[in-house]
């Protein structure tokens, strides 16, 4: 066994021992309702709800996709993902106190309950509560296949990853609900963040000056590619906005970053909340583009031509590969904090999806629903919904950012209709026309993602405007049109 | 949109020592600590 597998299974192990630990701890904090299980009733403090907030959006996809982005892509990945933070501040600071004040005073638990209740529709709930099922698998996929790349990379094989991290999601997932993964998500939301900048250090002051390259040689390496100038714009218009579009609703449109805005237990744990979520994904995303663009750099320099066209090829690989050149304490520490992302992630998505599936499907049409069948249609979503995503995690489709997108464009006809619940109280047509702008833009989107594949459904444009901006024009247009009948 | 795509790849490219990394990160820096001091004091 090499020593890098050697310690890698030692910390996995340790990991796994304490996010354990810390679950069965969390129980103690009590889980009676569905409301404690799934929003650990409303009680959250600043810090906790801030970790579990940027554990659950940071995911593999940062340290393995957004990685391998800018490494093949240049510095437009840069902007593509500061575009989704900086909508993400305005949506928390100007929607999401609206949220949260809405969902403590009528006792919302899951996002599609919420929708359900803005418009006064129990089908719009039901729908949406199966589109987030259906739509978030290729993200909960991304994250398994971000874990499978590791497990790859230290020469096992990749299925075992996918098994580990299933084993890894149910274990914490049943043993407490939201108060598990809140704590886990903080502990992990840690390892991450550390692991990140220990990876900087390590390539900005052993690896690349070891290829003779100092600040101003990574810029000029950098301008004189073989995918051009990485330092100037890349990405047409086209792929810029079919990329971004999705990602700018992110924050209003994904049920486990929606439900987190109803966790905090007051204003102050709210504004924590925020604050530190923005400090942390500033630093995140820095971090995570400046080594995608230096190790390129490093590549261009010190490997091979044929190596680094794979990598370019073959971009979820980018960071595996480039941790089998650091020293195995180091690399084996970053693997197992990318897994803690990836994980962080996905048990966060498959309770958020329950709780809706729960809520809807079962305890809302039901005049005394039962604890015992609630918590059993429960855990047979989980576990469904989990096997589900392994499934496409070993066909491996496409890459973990264009996953990762796909699910986003899929629930973008949410974003107009969330916010006109929000900013209006909808008629019963509203209902209606809510209910088909969100089918009509899901279907556009899943339609083209089957036909000609996920990364092709994001840009493929009628007019010079790609499918997911188009997506979007057409559901407002509906809910707008919609709404103007009301005011008459 | 406007202020990640039109102005640094239309306005800003033909700017002496330009670098979108700075413009970009000096953008969401301004953005976070106006965010931060609307939500305080809100």
């Amino acid at each position: 066994m090499q020593p890098v597998q050697e310690i890698f299974l030692i910390l996995l192990t340790v990991y796994i021992i304490l996010g354990t630990v810390i679950a069965m701890v969390s129980r103690r904090f009590g889980v009676k309702t569905t409301a404690d299980y799934f929003v650990a009733g409303y009680r959250l403090g600043g810090f906790l709800a801030s970790m579990t907030y940027a554990a659950t959006t940071y995911s593999a996809f940062m340290m393995i996709g957004l990685v391998g982005l800018a490494f093949a892509t240049g510095i437009a990945s840069l902007g593509f993902e500061l575009a989704y933070l900086m909508a993400t501040m305005g949506i928390l600071a100007l929607i999401g106190p609206v949220i949260w004040r809405m969902a403590r005073k009528r006792g919302w638990v899951s996002p599609s309950e919420m929708l359900s209740d803005l418009y006064g529709s129990n089908i719009l709930g039901i729908v949406v509560a199966v589109l987030y099922l259906v739509a978030l698998i290729p993200y909960t996929a991304a994250q398994l296949k971000g874990i499978g790349e590791i497990f790859r990379a230290v020469s096992t094989s990749y299925s075992i990853g996918i098994a580990t991290a299933v084993g890894l999601v149910l274990l914490w997932v049943f043993i407490a609900g939201i108060w598990s993964v809140a704590s886990t998500d903080a502990y992990q939301g840690i390892w991450m963040i550390s692991a990140s900048i220990a990876v900087v250090v390590w390539l900005l002051m052993v690896l690349v000056p070891n290829a003779g390259l100092n600040a101003s040689g990574i810029v000029n390496v950098l301008g004189n590619t073989s995918s051009g100038n990485l330092l100037s714009n890349t990405w047409s218009p086209l792929v810029f906005i079919g990329y971004t579009v999705p990602w700018l609703f992110f924050a209003l449109t994904n049920p486990q970053v929606v439900q987190r805005l109803y966790m905090p237990r007051d204003t102050r744990a709210y504004k924590r909340m925020l604050q530190y979520f923005i400090s942390y994904g500033i630093l995140y995303t820095a971090i995570v583009i400046v080594i995608g663009l230096a190790f390129r750099a490093y590549a261009v320099t010190a490997l091979d031509k044929g190596t680094e066209l794979y990598l370019i090829g073959h971009r979820d690989s980018v960071t595996p590969y480039m941790l089998t050149l650091a020293n195995p304490v180091l690399a084996a520490f970053v693997f197992v904090s990318i897994l803690a992302a990836a994980v962080s992630t996905a048990n966060s998505i498959v309770l958020s999806v329950v709780s809706s599936i729960t809520r809807d499907l079962y305890e809302r049409r039901r005049s005394t629903p039962s604890p015992s069948v609630a918590k059993a249609v429960a855990m047979t979503s989980i576990v469904a919904m989990t096997i589900a995503a392994a499934g496409i995690a070993l066909a491996k489709p496409t890459f973990i950012v264009e996953l990762s997108v796909l699910s986003s464009a899929l629930l973008l006809p949410l974003a107009p209709v969330i916010l006109m619940g929000l900013a209006r109280r909808p008629s019963r047509a509203g209902a209606i026309s809510a209910l088909a702008a969100t089918l009509l833009g899901f279907s556009m989107i899943l339609v083209a993602a089957f036909i000609i594949g996920a990364r092709k459904a994001l840009i493929v444009a009628w007019l010079g405007i790609p499918l997911p901006l188009w997506c979007l024009i057409l559901t407002t247009a509906m809910v707008l049109a919609s709404s103007v009948r009301w005011s008459r | 949109m406007a202020l990640h795509y039109i102005i640094p790849f239309t306005l800003l490219r033909e700017v002496r020592g330009f670098e979108l990394f700075t413009f970009w990160t000096a953008l969401v820096v301004i953005f976070a600590i106006i965010t931060g001091i609307y939500v305080e004091r809100r």
